[in-house]
């Protein structure tokens, strides 16, 4: 019985021998996917597009390395989540912030739409390092496991649990101080 | 619902924060070109192929005198000078 979803599969074979319409689908089919993952990482319209397209762009670019042992989607997310990571540490603290005074604007929690919620949460994440703002992403933005969150991290589960736990002591230090 | 744990509040946010809506895009077409470009930019670049053959060749000819003992290297290293002095020159 294949382990991986047997559209994804086929198309995954048929663009490794050089099939585009394959491809096509696969991108057409997982873009929702990349695109609520690469919200994680951006705030931006403009950007949101082009880090979506930079991960099927990367993803077409290492097909050759997916071995087939797991759901084609994981491997996406892996490398949606390299992608977003990357451009976190390329433009460090100057994306996806808003200023002071809409941190205040935003600060009472229980009135805030869904919407505002997300602002708050990712203006509060910009203000940590890209290591700490991944893990604390993976675990409450995308409700990963540790696990889970390794595996997207690329790191050990030890290393993520650490993480984690100091990204979580940092957090809630600069709430206490600034917010 | 409130608490007095910044921590607390931030974890509530984050929950609710997961189901905000999407935008809807479509960048299949834009995908599709941009591999395309990549690939023919692969393809025409002539300056990767010759680099790697002037390479090749450079080894070869090395080796063909390094074989037969010749001690005159300036046989080999002028033309490879030549070679990366045109490849690595600044075009005005």
């Amino acid at each position: 019985m294949p382990r991986v979803d047997d559209d994804d599969a086929l198309d995954v074979q048929a663009a490794r021998r050089g099939d585009h319409d394959a491809f096509a689908r696969l991108v057409t089919r997982h873009t929702p996917t990349v695109t609520r993952l690469m919200q994680r990482f951006t705030r931006e319209p403009g950007m949101l597009e082009e880090l979506v397209q930079d991960t099927f762009v990367e993803v077409h670019g290492s097909l050759a390395r997916f071995r087939g042992d797991a759901p084609f989607v994981h491997y996406l997310r892996r490398i949606g989540t390299r992608v977003g990571y990357r451009f976190w540490t390329a433009r460090r603290r100057a994306v996806g912030t808003v200023s002071d005074e809409a941190l205040v604007e935003l600060a009472v929690d229980g009135e805030r739409g869904v919407r505002d919620d997300a602002e708050w949460v990712h203006a509060w994440l910009a203000r940590l390092s890209p290591r700490d703002r991944l893990v604390l992403t993976l675990v409450y933005l995308e409700d990963c496991t540790m696990v889970e969150a390794a595996k997207l991290a690329g790191w050990s589960v030890a290393m993520t649990k650490v993480q984690a736990h100091r990204a979580r002591k940092r957090l809630a230090r600069l709430m206490e101080n600034e917010g | 619902m409130t608490s007095d744990d910044p921590l607390d509040a931030f974890e509530r946010a984050a929950k609710r924060a997961r189901h905000e809506s999407l935008p809807t895009l479509d960048v299949t077409a834009a995908v599709m070109a941009r591999i395309a470009t990549r690939r023919e930019a692969r393809v025409l670049d002539p300056r990767a192929g010759a680099t790697w053959l002037c390479l090749a060749a450079s080894i070869a000819v090395a080796a063909f005198f390094g074989v037969l003992g010749a001690a005159d290297w300036s046989l080999v290293t002028d033309p490879l000078g030549v070679v990366i002095s045109t490849f690595t020159m600044e075009v005005p």
